[in-house]
Parts: structure tokens; sequence; C-alpha cells
């Protein structure tokens, strides 16, 4: 379970998250919905660790992030904003690699990447090496590595960025059963059919503000508004040139 | 070396050694720096000139028989010059011109003063060092040409000649010497700086790049872990590098018949141990140094232009040594570089330990490699680190 209260980070004169707070459950798909620069990609930065906040606490599993990033870290699983991937590396030998981070060794490292090649079904790039790569082929060991472990919570910055449709759906059936096996998972994204599709619970996000929140069903009906779409322009007061509304 | 600095060692080691021009750059110098030292030697040595005797081309040189008979008694050939025009260039061998009147002969014989004209050419050390030979071998005939005539006069030699000074080099070694031997320990010195150079870019400011550095501090591993992973690998490459081109140049060495080098080298099952001790922590903070700047840029090329310019500084301390030695005070010695060169060079060149530089080489290695790595984990841990160029 990740709890996010009064996160606040700047870029020097920018202020990328004034004040987000909200909550991301077991056995739920959370999702941050926001225009590009609303604060998702820092706020999920925040949450893994990679970032020193301003203001507020991130709590990973009961443990606060600030306190001891490396051992909230070891119950996250990170899927970032970019790929990045070892060229010169097998798809085995990345899973090796970030598996060895979390204690993964000998049998038990085998065991998990047989479950993950099962999961996502790798055999035909497990022993290549990522050079070459296509974009969906790069997505599914960027997933295996976050999910290897099996992390009690999974954190995905819009993870569905450039694949094609069948890499959707297969990306979407695996965030299902992560949450059947009552994991926290906890993405970001602005593609609304996506977060309809997925999601539990939607945080949505704008200048780095949480604007609403609660299930895409609760939204809509909140906003009054036929779909997701129009209830996060409502519920954002976002313009159609993108710029916010001022009450 | 924590469990997850030798996770991240051993991924990095893997990862770079499948790059094949990263291995032909890191090791290519060494595997290379004999056989420049061996064009270098031969281009400096003028062995073909050194194995013949000094010779002069003479003008008139049937009007003087006892100026040639003088000068082979030296060890000096003397050889016919034919015309009264200066050339461009000393003719055939020569290593001398000179020019005599032509009624050098008439003028002896009657006691006149004779103005000759010598021509040398001072373009290189033999040239210099012939021309003077002849130099001093005309005033010494000049000398004895003075005495006749005094003796003819009824007056001792010796009072036109009262002081004789005969002239020995003592010094044990001269410039040549000096350069050859600094010019090996400089590529000696080198020889870390470029076997880390490719790797040390390619682990920090090409991971930031590739943005897989987000994805590796997302990880339950630490910033010091990280760099203490990244440092073994590209000490590993460096302190290859430096051993590879000692190996090198002394297996080059072997092959070159005694006494043809200009300086003789004290190697032995005491010594190398010795070299290599001093090699190690120094190439360990030439990796932690090119780390510190890498880790300051955003991308491969920033990093490559950077440590490119940072490889300078061997070269320019080397030089400062090369021909400003003398000049320097002897705590400049001491420094990061000059320190290692006096070292290794008294291990090298007389087999003898430089205790009091090697002490402190190795001890500034230490404290280097300590504060730079300190800087370089803290500035892992900094968000900058998550956006590529």
């Amino acid at each position: 379970m990740i709890i996010v209260k009064d996160v606040a980070k700047a870029y020097g004169d920018v202020q990328a998250v004034k004040s987000v707070s909200f909550h991301a459950d077991d056995a739920k798909i959370t999702t941050l919905l926001g225009a590009n620069g609303s604060g998702k990609t820092t706020t999920l930065r925040a949450i893994s660790g990679l970032l020193h906040m301003d203001a507020g606490s991130v709590t990973v599993d009961g443990m606060i992030v600030a306190d001891d990033p490396v051992k909230a870290q070891a119950s996250l699983g990170v899927f970032p904003d970019s790929f990045g991937l070892y060229t010169r590396l097998t798809t085995r030998e990345h899973l090796a690699y970030f598996g060895e981070f979390h204690g993964l060794s000998g049998t038990k490292l085998d065991a998990a990447i047989t479950e993950v090649d099962k999961m996502l079904n790798l055999s035909e790039i497990l022993d290549r090496r990522t050079e070459g790569f296509s974009q969906g082929q790069r997505m599914k060991v960027a997933l295996a590595r976050a999910i290897l472990h099996r992390p009690s919570n999974i954190v995905l910055d819009e993870p569905t960025r450039g694949l094609d449709v069948m890499n959707i759906r297969l990306l979407r059936t695996i965030l299902f059963d992560l949450r059947k096996e009552g994991r926290c998972v906890l993405l970001s994204s602005h593609v609304m059919a996506e977060v309809s599709a997925l999601s539990d619970h939607v945080v949505m996000m704008a200048e780095g503000v949480v604007c609403a929140e609660g299930s895409p069903a609760e939204l809509i009906a909140r906003a009054g508004e036929v779909n997701l779409e129009e209830a996060f322009v409502k519920l954002t007061g976002q313009e159609d040139n993108g710029e916010r509304k001022v009450a | 070396m924590s469990n997850h600095a030798f996770i991240v060692y051993k991924k990095e080691i893997k990862d770079m050694v499948r790059d094949r021009r990263m291995l032909i750059a890191a090791f290519g110098f060494a595997l290379l720096m004999p056989v420049m030292m061996g064009v270098l030697y031969l281009v400096s040595k003028d062995s073909e000139a050194e194995a013949r005797n000094t010779m002069l081309a003479l003008s008139n040189i049937h009007q003087a028989p006892g100026l040639v008979a003088f000068m082979e008694k030296r060890e000096i050939d003397v050889v016919e010059f034919e015309g009264n025009i200066v050339p461009e260039e000393l003719p055939g061998k020569a290593d001398a011109l000179l020019f005599l009147p032509d009624n050098y002969g008439e003028m002896i014989k009657q006691g006149k003063v004779v103005i000759g004209r010598l021509y040398v050419d001072e373009n290189t050390k033999l040239g210099i060092q012939r021309g003077r030979e002849i130099g001093s071998a005309m005033d010494a005939y000049s000398s004895y040409v003075a005495g006749i005539r005094l003796l003819a006069r009824g007056v001792p030699a010796a009072v036109a000649s009262p002081i004789i000074t005969s002239s020995y080099d003592l010094g044990n070694a001269g410039f040549f010497r000096q350069f050859m031997g600094n010019m090996i320990l400089m590529m000696m010195l080198m020889a870390p700086f470029v076997g880390g150079l490719v790797v040390a870019v390619d682990t920090l400011a090409g991971e930031r790049e590739r943005h897989s550095m987000q994805p590796l501090l997302a990880q339950p591993v630490t910033a010091r872990s990280v760099i203490l992973g990244k440092l073994a690998m590209v000490s590993t490459f460096s302190i290859v590098s430096s051993l590879l081109s000692v190996t090198t140049l002394l297996i080059a060495i072997s092959f070159i018949p005694a006494g043809t080098l200009p300086f003789a080298v004290y190697v032995n099952a005491h010594t190398v141990p010795l070299i290599f001790i001093q090699l190690i922590p120094f190439s360990i903070l030439i990796a932690a140094t090119q780390l510190f700047i890498s880790i300051q840029v955003k991308s491969y090329k920033e990093g490559q232009s950077y440590i490119s310019m940072f490889m300078m500084v061997p070269m320019f301390v080397s030089y400062l040594k090369i021909f400003g030695g003398e000049k320097l005070a002897d705590f400049a010695l001491f420094a990061p570089i000059l320190a290692e060169m006096e070292s290794l060079g008294s291990l090298f060149f007389t087999g003898e330990v430089s205790v009091s530089h090697m002490t402190s080489s190795i001890l500034v290695s230490i404290i280097g490699i300590l504060v730079l790595t300190w800087f370089t984990s803290r500035k892992l841990q900094s968000e900058v680190m998550l956006d590529a160029a």
C-alpha cells in the first residue's frame, strides 16, 4: 500500500508538484490521470525514492520512503518513464542483474525468471541481447524487471506509451493478474480509454495538485458527464487549449 | 566490496568486455606502446651515423696534409670538397665542412694567420656533438701549429699553451637518455588514463544518456555501492592497461641487444612487484577521477570531450619534467604524476626504491580515491541524474 501525503516538489522556480495526497491500496489498480506536466512523473519518482521532496511524505507498506529509501525500494517494482535497457546484455542477464539486488540468486533467481517468462512469454527473447528489440519487446523486459522479485507494490510511469494494441492488451492482462494477487498497482497515464479499462481508482491531477479522485464511474457521475474524458476536463478545470480555468 | 557493489561490478565488466571498440580503445595503447617507443627511439638514435667516425669535408685538401694527418690521428675522417661555393647542406655523410683559402699552404709556410670557415649542421643532437668535436680538433691543431712556430723561433711551446684542458662527460645521463627514460615513464603513466577513458564515460555519462540510470537507482541499492562497483570496473581496465603496458615494454626491451639502449634498465623479480604496487593505486586514482568527470556531464560525447582534455594532464606534467625538471622545486616532485615518475624512474633505471616518492604517491592516491569517490557518490544521489541530455 502506498500513501502519499501533502507531497510538494519544485525544480528551481518551477513548482512541479504543489500538494499531492492520495492512497493506492493493495489489490487495486490506481491511476494518476493528468495532462503532460501535471506532476505525475514527479510524484511517481518521489514514491520510488528517486527524489528528495520539499514537503510531505510517502509511505510504502508502512515505511517512510524519505527515512530509508533503500528499504522502501525493496518493496517496490518500478517501471520508469523510459525502459533504460543495456543493449549488450540479454533479457536473462537483465533480469539476473536486477533480481540480485533483491536478494535473488541461484535456483530462486532461475525460478523467478521462469515465472516472468511464463507470464510475459519471453522465451523468444530471453537469451537475446536487447539491442534492436521492438518497443513491445523492450516493454516486456522492463516490466519483467519490475515484477521479477514479486514486489507488493508496482509503480508504472505511462506503461502503454508507444505500444501496439496487442502489447497493450498483454500489459492489461498482467496488471489485472497482479491485482488479483493482491498487489498494489499504481500507474500514470493520460490515455482515457486505458484509464477507464484498467483503473479501480483514479487520481486526477492538474498543475501539481489533485483535483479529484474516485472510481471512474464515481468521477463521471460526480462531473455529470457521459465519459471519463469529459469528466476529466470538467473536474480539472481544463480548457480545450490545455489551460486551466481559474475559479 | 559490498555484495551490491560486486553485483554492479560483475554486470559492468560483462557489459564492457562485450564491446570490441572499448577493448581496443582500452588496451590498444598498452599493446602498441612498445612499438611507438621503438619508433621514437629509432628516429632519435641516428644509429647508422653513430656507427662510423666523424667526417670532415675539406676544401684545398692537397695543401693541408698536416691537418689531414692530425685529424685522422683523432679518428676524424677527412674527405675532399671541391669548389668554393657553400652548399645548402653538408656534402655526403660529412659532419662539417671546412673552407681553407686557396693559398693555405703558402700562408702556413710564411707563418701567417689563416682564416678558415667551418660549417656545421646543428639540427640534430648528433650534428651538434660532431660539429663541436671537429671545432675542438681545429682549436687543438691551431695550438699545435702555434707550438711548432714558437719552437722554430726558440721559444718553448708551453709558453703559448699555459693551460691544457681535457673534457670528460661525467653526466649520468645525457639529455637523450633522460628524454627517452622520461618518455617511457610518461607512456607507462598514460596507460591507466587511456585504459579507463572509454569505459568511465560509458558507465556514467553513457548510462545517463541511455536512460538506464533511473531503473538502476530505483533498486534497493545505495549510490555508494553503485559507484564502488563502477569504480572497480573502471579500475580493472586502468590497472590491466597499466600492467599490460609495463609487461609489453619489458618484453620489448628484452629483445633489444644489451648496450644498444641509451639507458640501463634494472628490472628484476624484486622491482617488478614494486612497480606494480606503485601503479595500482595510481590507476585507481585515475579511474576515480575519470568517474568524477563522467558524472558531471549529461551525455557520452560531452564526457568524452572532458576526459580527453584530462588526458593532457599527464602529458603536460611529463613534459614539465622532461624539459624543466632541473628547475622544479624538490617539493614539486611529490605532486601526483611527478611523484610517480620519480618513484618509477628510480625503480626502473636504478633498481632502487625511492621510499619518500613512493610513499607520498601511494598516500596521495588513496586520499584522492576516497575524496573523489565520496563526491561522485554524492552526485549520484542528486535528482539531476534522472534526466539525460
